[in-house]
């Protein structure tokens, strides 16, 4: 089953700010001393403007134009991109490593990242920040197959660094909710 | 502008540690900026966390300093291996890497770093000599004129992306909808908080840019693949040659700077706008515009004169009105009021001494970048070749490090994590983080001035529509937004006219 993946991100995004227009202005209707005013306009237009892109296909001419085109007020890159991309993608295709994944991966780079991220801070959260940046460092480096020397010196790096936050921030990086309590 | 306080700046900038805070500010900056995928805003918004047990003004300058040497510091990838190091060097590629293939890097380095160190401190000076007549508008604006110049902030941003106009207003809109999150400002009143303490501060503006800046930025670097450079460039030709050429084209030099100006000031365009911009232009009054893009060194002179004009063009709103002209300059206002400053008539009166002294650090900046540029860049110029795989980690360790030091609260990390992945799917879906940023710091402004504005007239929104300033600027708004819908309409009303 293929998915346009594209098209689903575009339509989560839309959906993330119906949901935080219609959320904002719902919730701030128990806003006491005139609260309420600014998060509810701001609300509104978010959900409003949200419909419109979520059902510009099916919109009036002039009101699309309004709503899909840009500005063109500094119109320069169309004038300047054709020539120097040509020459930046035959320079990036012969300069070794400058090709995008050749390596077949289960998950793709940005895919890995963003996960690698969220584990480092929910590993952080669980056990501290000390202890899960080496780790997060050297999972990330050695998925990417960098060499073995290089993994354990930047992994100690980024311990150095964290330790360097906790003295000087006095910070409690080596505790997390399962061990220290936060 | 008075000269005690003028002296007063100098007394401060010129003391130790003040001064060592600068140089370090624009090495490291200059070093941010070459490094791929990096550049002033992310570099700025890594360091500020950092610079929370500093003095204001020592922390300040060390922003700006980096804010300065990033911009120069760009065009080092630009010139030798054909990828800017941040986008307002992206127009440096068109002749930069051509002089390199030429042999001439060396060259080509030496116009960047004259032409940088030029450009910024003619836009600075003349920002010193104009703030006399800033410091007089600042002090005419009111609570009516401070709402609808947010406003207006917000509109300007959402026609200079690259985008859909609506999607600007969009991502400003929700951006300012995170900023109401917290204490009301004018009445003790919570709102979204979903009844958890660690949210009745808010959500902190620094981590929503250390996320929107660093993680989204880190996630975008990812897909692109390390190793942009493999060393392997020749780093032949002539500094001296280089500043003879810079030096011998005052015109171009004094009007890049001022395109750079003009441009950084408009909220959101900044550098990566003002390189474009001021490449056209040269290229428009050349004597021989075919060469440009063949290795024209005019070529590299316009945008790096431009880029780091626009330097000071940025500061004009975000000092006085607390409008960022760039990522940048929102990073710069985030230190400003972590720092206990406030954009507005405060740094234009009492605190005039501050504003002067940040100035001059600019312009004494441009010296440190001259003396990078011409002789230590050939050294500096390996950065190039840093992988991203080694870079997105470190930088991730230390934006997650940076966003526990703020207040040692956990919801500031999930803000760093969650925003940077909620910017990432944005920018991909072509919704401004320019606009998003605005609309956090415009919000809180936003929304003081308007309650501020109705107390002052009993309610009645005529107030916005009697002040001639407000009325100006509310005409401007709609022209920007509704301009460009209506122009074919007035071309041909003006036609028909005309026939």
């Amino acid at each position: 089953m293929n998915f346009n993946t594209e098209k689903i991100d575009k339509h989560l995004l839309i959906l993330m700010f119906l949901v935080s227009g219609a959320y904002g202005y719902s919730e701030a209707l128990s806003f006491g001393g005139q609260t309420d005013v600014w998060p509810q306009m701001v609300s509104a237009f978010i959900f409003g403007g949200a419909v419109l892109l979520l059902f510009q296909d099916y919109l009036p001419e002039p009101v699309r134009k309004l709503v899909v085109n840009s500005s063109e007020m500094f119109d320069v890159d169309r004038e300047f991109d054709d020539g120097s991309e040509e020459e930046r993608e035959s320079d990036m295709e012969t300069s070794p490593g400058s090709t995008k994944q050749d390596v077949k991966r289960p998950l793709n780079d940005t895919m890995f990242t963003a996960l690698a991220i969220t584990g480092y801070v929910v590993v952080g959260y669980l056990v501290g920040l000390l202890w899960a940046a080496p780790v997060f460092v050297a999972a990330y480096t050695l998925w990417f197959r960098m060499p073995r020397l290089l993994v354990v010196f930047l992994s100690a790096v980024s311990f150095a660094v964290s330790y360097a936050f906790m003295t000087l921030m006095y910070l409690s990086l080596d505790e997390g909710l399962l061990f220290g309590g936060i | 502008m008075t000269l005690e306080s003028m002296s007063v700046a100098i007394d401060l900038l010129f003391s130790w540690p003040t001064i060592g805070w600068m140089v370090l500010g624009v090495c490291l900056g200059i070093i941010a900026g070459a490094l791929p995928g990096i550049g002033a805003s992310l570099g700025m918004a890594i360091i500020l966390p950092l610079t929370l047990p500093m003095a204001g003004l020592d922390a300040l300058v060390l922003l700006v300093g980096v804010y300065s040497g990033a911009m120069y510091g760009g065009s080092i990838s630009a010139i030798l291996v054909n990828v800017p190091g941040t986008g307002g060097a992206a127009a440096t590629t068109f002749d930069g890497y051509p002089m390199t293939r030429q042999g001439l890097a060396v060259t080509a380095l030496s116009i960047s770093a004259t032409a940088s160190a030029l450009g910024g401190s003619i836009a600075l000076v003349t920002l010193i000599i104009m703030s006399p007549f800033l410091i007089e508008l600042v002090l005419a604006f009111g609570s009516p004129e401070y709402f609808v110049v947010a406003i207006l902030g917000l509109s300007m941003i959402s026609i200079v992306a690259k985008t859909s106009m609506l999607k600007g207003m969009i991502a400003g809109a929700f951006g300012m909808l995170l900023a109401t999150v917290g204490m009301a400002p004018t009445f003790p009143q919570l709102r979204y908080t979903f009844g958890s303490l660690a949210l009745y501060d808010g959500l902190s503006f620094v981590a929503i840019l250390i996320g929107l800046f660093a993680i989204s930025e880190m996630l975008k670097l990812a897909s692109e693949e390390g190793g942009i450079s493999k060393g392997e460039f020749g780093l032949t030709g002539s500094r001296l040659d280089g500043v003879k050429k810079t030096v011998a084209r005052p015109v171009k030099t004094l009007k890049s700077a001022y395109i750079g100006m003009a441009v950084g000031a408009i909220p959101g365009a900044g550098s990566s706008i003002a390189n474009f911009v001021s490449y056209a232009e040269g290229m428009r009054s050349a004597k021989d515009p075919d060469s440009f893009g063949k290795g024209n060194p005019e070529g590299v002179l316009s945008t790096e004169a431009s880029n780091n004009g626009s330097i000071g063009g940025s500061l004009i709103p975000a000092l006085a009105f607390g409008i960022p002209g760039s990522g940048a300059t929102a990073v710069l206002i985030g230190g400003l009021i972590m720092h206990g400053l406030r954009p507005g008539p405060t740094l234009f009166s009492d605190e005039i001494h501050i504003t002067y002294a940040l100035l001059l650090s600019i312009l004494v900046g441009n010296i440190v970048i001259l003396a990078v540029g011409l002789f230590v860049v050939t050294r500096l110029s390996y950065v190039t070749t840093v992988d991203t795989n080694i870079i997105i980690p470190m930088v991730t360790v230390l934006a997650v490090l940076g966003g526990i030091t703020l207040r040692n609260n956990w919801i500031d990390v999930a803000s760093i994590l969650i925003l940077g992945i909620i910017g990432y799917y944005m920018v991909k879906n072509g919704y401004s983080i320019i606009a998003f940023v605005l609309g956090v710091i415009l919000g809180p402004i936003a929304e003081e001035n308007l309650h501020r504005s109705l107390q002052l007239s009993g309610g009645s929104w005529e107030i916005f529509l009697t002040r001639p300033m407000s009325l100006i600027m509310i005409v401007m708004m709609f022209g920007i937004l509704f301009g460009p819908a209506l122009s074919p309409y007035a071309k041909r009303l003006s036609e028909r006219v005309a026939s």
